[in-house]
């Protein structure tokens, strides 16, 4: 082989995917690699390293470039030819050299039969596709919808390399199953997967249950009582979380979820496996204490660190029950609320017939960094679907003892809406000397604008008065007033703003309070406007809308009472 | 002196062909803005960008001109969220409307000039290719043959289950 026979380091740089079929004749996908040329006298041969792309089981090999034989063509080289797609068959071991039976498709891989290959590629039938790099090609499958990635890793094996990754981090982060056998063993097959056990972020639990007849088959002599009596999906927990272990994903929220169900008693988060499990039958019944007790057992048995703890709650007796089940102290300490270090916990109230908007949640951070935030809805979801302020209540009753029991450096208010009375109890109970805050996407609603002072002015007089603040990140508090058909509305800090010593947040927060206060004067002294002209005849009325519009357009802050869509700008 | 945005420089496409743009313009690429950066002296020397042909070269070009005063992108919290939408404005879709070789070509030159605007705009383009399309409609439109077996497409299916009722 004479050096100007060498193919062009332009080609050998790059990678090559792919498709083998191993001695079992099963296929599979291969990354090809240039790995190093040897010289005997005038001959030198061109090796590449071979290693699974997908399956690991598979070991790595180099082979001499004879050895390869490529059954499809390979795309052009004009842009990029490391994602040319290729087709081995019959790789061996790197001493036998392979069938390679050539048909007018089929090539050995040397050097100048790779460069024969690109020629023959320039048809117009190579898919363009083809061309793009991982990173783009995850772009895009990111930007569909997550609908769509299942039919994208069908449409060939190209494509199943680059979207399966996108698939697992979409579809298979968020894991919801039953304690049943068909569900488990889907969570044992996808903790075993070689890709998709890495994307795995939180898994819950289903606290559902069938109930009357179903409940006695269940827990007395057929199947699914059986499989759950004799501890059998604690022992397929064992496996799904050392499957985890293995692959080294210890960040893995555990915990459960409540059935939700519409208006119509459709359930809205049935959870893997459900119609497996269930079939047609509703659960009826709640085992939250079961649902815990057999994390905690299965964590305990396989060893799995249970510090990411994770609980999406209907009801606040779950929550109940998370305490209850804490007889090894996992989370709380002393059997109170007090919570363990180095915890990560989220605890999530659903609103009513909704699976999607939470009335409040809470994301616990204890140890050093010793964090808590606190979430709910922005306006613009809450407006459409409020849910009742003592529902709020209740649920900010079921955690207050993790308000009592431990302190917190830094707090963060973010995506919440809340009308006087929740605000109050809200600010009562994070009444702690924070040194950190963030406030962010808050609305405070004065629905009833009498009660003074007014509900803005008191959210940062409560933080103002809390000296020991050192920093204060605030950006987009709105302030709402009046009923939702005749609502004025401003947002304050558009852009963020940062205070960085305990001296700057006062200063900030004073600013903020008399542009406040301003701002609800102006309100006062518009709704008194408005009234009057509300007054005049019908032909002054209508003078006074445009009046009104031009108020809206000038300051775009005002939302007039004939805004069915509430413009906040 | 000329100002910034005056100024003339000179891109040469992989294919040889030397073009000439003003500056403003060939900045939209982070590629060519830091070359003039490191280099200095903007308009002297002809630019080369080695993976970009002339044709492809006039049509990035095109729409950095579109786009040449378009504010940089916001860095707030609801960036990633934006990214999400594959929305397109309506002259970026006409801009768009070409045939599957010239597209990816773009997409690759937004890549490779580093364009973030325009390959976001690419890879949505994309995206709503594939969007709501079944695997066989996605194989039809970019020109692709199936190439699993039987028991391989039974396989992806049963993992493709998994994701059922999240």
């Amino acid at each position: 082989m004479t050096s100007s026979d060498a193919p062009s380091p332009l080609i050998l740089a790059g990678d090559f995917i792919a498709s083998p079929h191993t001695n079992e004749g099963e296929p599979s996908l291969l990354l090809l690699e240039y790995d190093h040329r040897i010289t005997h006298g005038d001959i030198t041969s061109q090796h590449f390293r071979i290693r699974p792309l997908f399956m690991r089981h598979l070991p790595s090999t180099t082979l001499p470039a004879s050895h390869i034989t490529i059954h499809t063509k390979m795309t052009a080289p004009s842009s990029k030819p490391d994602s040319a797609i290729a087709r081995i068959s019959n790789v061996r071991s790197a001493s036998t050299n392979v069938n390679s039976s050539k048909t007018s498709t089929n090539s050995t891989m040397s050097p100048s039969k790779i460069s024969h290959n690109y020629g023959i590629s320039q048809q117009p039938s190579t898919p363009y596709y083809f061309k793009l790099p991982l990173e783009i090609f995850t772009m895009i499958a990111l930007l569909c919808d997550a609908k769509d990635l299942p039919n994208l890793r069908l449409v060939c094996k190209h494509f199943l390399s680059f979207a399966t990754k996108s698939f697992g981090d979409v579809c298979l982060s968020d894991l919801r199953h039953h304690l049943t056998k068909p569900s488990l063993e889907d969570l044992v097959s996808i903790t075993a997967h070689h890709i998709f056990a890495s994307c795995v972020k939180s898994i819950k639990f289903s606290t559902a249950r069938e109930t009357g007849i179903n409940r006695w088959r269940i827990f007395d002599d057929l199947e699914e009582g059986d499989f759950r009596q004799s501890g059998q999906h604690v022992d397929m927990l064992v496996e799904a979380l050392g499957n985890l272990k293995r692959c080294g994903n210890l960040k893995v929220f555990l915990g459960s979820f409540d059935k939700v169900t519409n208006v119509v008693h459709t359930i809205l988060n049935k959870g893997h496996g459900y119609d497996k499990s269930y079939g047609v039958s509703e659960t009826e019944a709640m085992d939250a204490h079961g649902t815990f007790s057999a994390i905690s057992k299965a964590t305990r048995l396989s060893e799995f660190p249970f510090k990411y703890i994770s609980a999406h709650m209907s009801s606040t007796e779950t929550f109940r029950h998370l305490r209850d089940v804490d007889k090894t102290e996992i989370i709380f300490s002393d059997g109170s609320f007090r919570l363990k270090p180095d915890l990560s916990v989220k605890l999530v109230f659903y609103q009513s017939f909704s699976i999607h908007e939470e009335s409040l949640a809470l994301t616990i951070q204890t140890g050093t960094t010793s964090e808590i935030r606190v979430e709910g809805s922005r306006w613009t979801v809450y407006r459409r679907q409020p849910y009742p302020v003592s529902k709020v209540l209740h649920h900010l009753a079921a955690i207050g003892g993790i308000f009592h029991y431990n302190r917190f450096k830094c707090l963060t208010l973010n995506n919440m809406t809340f009308e006087a009375e929740s605000s109050g109890r809200l600010l009562a109970l994070t009444r702690q000397s924070y040194q950190h805050l963030k406030i962010s996407h808050v609305t405070l609603w004065d629905s009833n604008f009498d009660p003074e002072p007014d509900l803005g002015i008191r959210f940062l007089t409560h933080y103002k008065k809390c000296l020991g603040i050192e920093t204060l990140e605030i950006s987009n508090l709105w302030l709402i007033v009046g009923l939702p058909r005749h609502n004025k509305g401003h947002r304050f800090a558009k852009q963020k703003i940062v205070a960085r010593d305990k001296v700057e947040v006062q200063r900030v927060l004073a600013d903020l309070l008399d542009m406040v206060e301003g701002w609800y004067n102006k309100v006062r002294e518009k709704t008194s406007n408005d009234e009057n002209v509300s007054r005049q005849t019908h032909e002054s009325e209508s003078e006074s809308e445009d009046e009104e519009d031009a108020d809206y357009e000038e300051n775009g802050y005002w939302l007039s009472s004939r805004d069915k869509i509430f413009r906040f700008r | 002196m000329s100002s910034t945005d005056e100024q003339k420089i000179i891109l040469v496409s992989s294919d040889g062909v030397n073009i000439e743009t003003a500056r403003i313009i060939a900045e939209r690429s982070m590629l060519i803005k830091n070359m003039i950066d490191d280099l200095g002296n903007p308009g002297e020397e002809p630019i080369p960008i080695m993976n970009v042909s002339e044709a492809v070269l006039r049509k990035v070009l095109e729409w950095c001109d579109h786009h040449k005063k378009d504010a940089p992108p916001e860095k707030d919290e609801d960036a990633e969220s934006r990214k999400k939408t594959t929305d397109i404005e309506e002259w970026d879709q006409k801009f768009m409307q070409v045939d599957q070789e010239m597209l990816f070509e773009i997409i690759l030159a937004a890549n490779y000039m580093d364009i973030k605007a325009l390959l976001d705009v690419g890879c949505k383009t994309v995206a709503n290719m594939i969007k709501g399309k079944s695997p066989e409609e996605i194989r039809k439109t970019f020109n692709i043959q199936n190439d699993f077996t039987p028991e391989e497409e039974e396989q992806i299916r049963r993992e493709n289950e998994w994701a059922e009722d999240r």
